[in-house]
């Protein structure tokens, strides 16, 4: 492929994989919130993790891909990192309180089980204690999910709002 | 910064890609030159004056 045709493709193919992934996001967090139902059957749930693993992967190798760049599409990468700065700052602390305001009824009965599963099952502690660390892991794991999931989809959106600013 | 740039591509009846092409960058990396958003390094600037045989200063205008 020639330079041209790289630097040609660069902003399509990033306005169509961040196009795609945040659909995919919108759907996982609307699932969450338990407005949209897990869909098992049909064409589209077969299709769409490829289409949304694909357009991942394709999202955040272009984002890594300098020679994909030419010097216009590395100005717009360079304006994208420095918002992206602010917002990696800026939005765990804002997610915290929105998580803390949302699952405060969440953390409230977490908080009771958690005082009375060690005394009612004396003698259990160590199973407590394993099933504390597994379920610290799996939050762990959970979160590192979505920083996959969202990181690629935040500057891939930051770069088409830099290109559509410029237009 | 101001520049000529369209203004020289129209008289040579070039597209914006066609100069894009010329030039080995992006069409949008053109059209952002074109328009003022985006100054372009040394080494374009140098790849433009060549392609349209004229110095830098009688394509770009420093003064805001």
């Amino acid at each position: 492929m020639t330079a041209k045709k790289r630097y040609q493709l660069y902003h399509q193919l990033i306005a169509v994989c961040f196009a795609f992934q945040f659909v995919n996001l919108c759907i996982v967090f609307s699932r969450w919130a338990g407005l949209h139902a897990y869909e098992s059957t049909g064409l589209w749930a077969s299709l769409s993790p490829v289409v949304f693993l694909v357009t991942w992967f394709t999202l955040v190798f272009l984002i890594c891909a300098k020679f994909m760049r030419d010097e216009y599409a590395e100005t717009l990468w360079r304006r994208a990192a420095a918002q992206f700065v602010y917002w990696l700052v800026l939005l765990p602390p804002i997610a915290m309180i929105v998580i803390g305001y949302v699952g405060k009824d969440i953390f409230d009965s977490l908080a009771q089980v958690q005082a009375i599963t060690p005394t009612s099952e004396k003698g259990d502690a160590d199973l407590v204690g394993a099933n504390r660390s597994q379920t610290e892991f799996m939050t762990l794991a959970m979160m590192t999910y979505m920083a996959a999931m969202t990181v690629p989809v935040l500057f891939g959106g930051l770069l088409v709002w830099q290109r559509f600013r410029d237009r | 910064m101001k520049n000529q740039l369209k203004v020289l591509r129209a008289m040579r009846n070039w597209s914006q890609a066609e100069l894009a092409e010329r030039l080995d960058v992006s069409r949008q990396a053109v059209n952002a030159i074109e328009t003022g958003k985006h100054d372009p390094s040394l080494p374009l600037v140098f790849r433009i004056s060549r392609l349209f045989e004229l110095p830098i200063e009688e394509i770009f205008d420093d003064e805001q």
